[in-house]
């Protein structure tokens, strides 16, 4: 079904489209609010307010982005308005962020590393220490598989700003994988 | 370009296919292990990247959301309904309150006679009840106005907001 149409027959009341448009974007919602809000219970009460004031707003949709961008739009601000209702202090990075991927005691110690059993772990697990703003990126562009453009979209931040995030946050992870393969050799 | 590395930049656009013209840095990564080892690291991230959060949301998710939505809208349509009936009670009971105050001899007694003769000043069942001297009426009947007037303006935004006055300020609506 297309979007408007999908739109349309969610405005006029029709209950089984609101199903499919959620079974549409759940996982979309599901991996934006996951990433930034880093904790598992309050996740699933953050992927239902977002729905909610999908629903709620639907009908202010001007349908200049697509629907799946209108979404992550308010996934990500729901989460913003979360951290900031919960830790504020967290989301004044933006001066801290360049710290951050510069700092060399965020790399975890070489007991740690081995502790890692897997790639796949080691990722996960640094991608949830990075700032705020860099997993959501990354996760928008890789996972979401979204440009710049919409990225820019839903963040609210330059394309410029998006790419130079993205390019530094997967030049971090890499340099960690590297860093887990020379200790392994050792 | 093979007596350099390739860049790190240079070597993600690569894999995002941002590149116009890709062929320099594939020749460069034909002859130099070092960068090809790099962007070996960089594809694993790749992969790595594109898995899903070890997230999960309950596989009734879409039932439950559903519910909380309908029933919201439900229970948002009550209260309009609600708030909607309450003040057009209190408009109404504001213009009867009002109405005796007004000066209907102008109106012509025959007029006010037919269409409300329980409430003509000139009848002495109901000037009895709401006779008021000319000063008092002057100093409360702008208050009187402003309050008809209020009422009037909340019911008729309520109705073309569709309701979102009664949801946004409910005290207001109550007032």
């Amino acid at each position: 079904m297309q979007e408007a149409q999908l739109i349309k027959k969610i405005l006029s009341g029709d209950q089984e489209s609101f199903r499919t448009l959620v079974d549409e974007n759940k996982n979309l919602v599901a991996s934006i609010v996951y990433r930034i809000v880093k904790n598992y219970d309050d996740s699933q009460d953050l992927c239902q307010e977002v729905f909610l004031k999908v629903y709620q707003n639907l009908a202010s949709f001007q349908q200049k982005s697509k629907l799946s961008t209108w979404i992550a739009r308010i996934a990500y601000n729901t989460c913003f308005n979360y951290l900031e209702r919960k830790r504020p202090e967290r989301l004044n990075e933006d001066s801290s962020a360049d710290a951050f991927i510069a700092d060399e005691n965020n790399f975890t110690s070489p007991e740690q590393y081995l502790q890692q059993n897997s790639t796949a772990e080691l990722i996960q697990r640094e991608i949830l220490n990075m700032p705020v703003k860099y997993r959501a990126i990354l996760t928008l562009y890789h996972f979401n598989s979204m440009n710049y453009q919409e990225i820019s979209h839903i963040t609210g931040l330059p394309e410029g700003t998006v790419k130079s995030h993205l390019f530094r946050g997967r030049q971090y992870l890499k340099d960690k994988l590297l860093s887990q393969y020379r200790l392994e050799e050792i | 370009m093979n007596s350099t590395h390739l860049t790190e930049n240079q070597l993600q656009e690569y894999l995002d296919h941002s590149l116009s013209n890709p062929a320099p840095v594939e020749n460069h990564l034909a002859l130099c292990p070092a960068c090809r080892e790099e962007i070996s690291l960089y594809q694993q991230l790749y992969r790595q990247l594109q898995a899903p959060p070890p997230f999960n949301l309950p596989q009734d998710f879409t039932h439950i959301v559903a519910e909380a939505a309908f029933s919201a809208k439900k229970s948002a349509f009550k209260t309009n309904i609600l708030n909607m009936l309450l003040i057009t009670f209190l408009t109404a009971a504001a213009i009867a309150f009002a109405i005796p105050y007004f000066n209907f001899q102008s109106l012509g007694k025959e007029m006010v006679d037919s269409i409300m003769p329980q409430i003509n000043l000139n009848s002495t069942a109901v000037t009895d009840n709401f006779s008021v001297s000319p000063d008092a009426w002057a100093k409360y009947k702008i208050w009187i106005y402003c309050a008809a007037a209020l009422l009037f303006t909340l019911l008729l935004e309520n109705i073309l907001a569709g309701g979102k006055l009664a949801r946004k300020k409910p005290l207001l609506c109550f007032i």
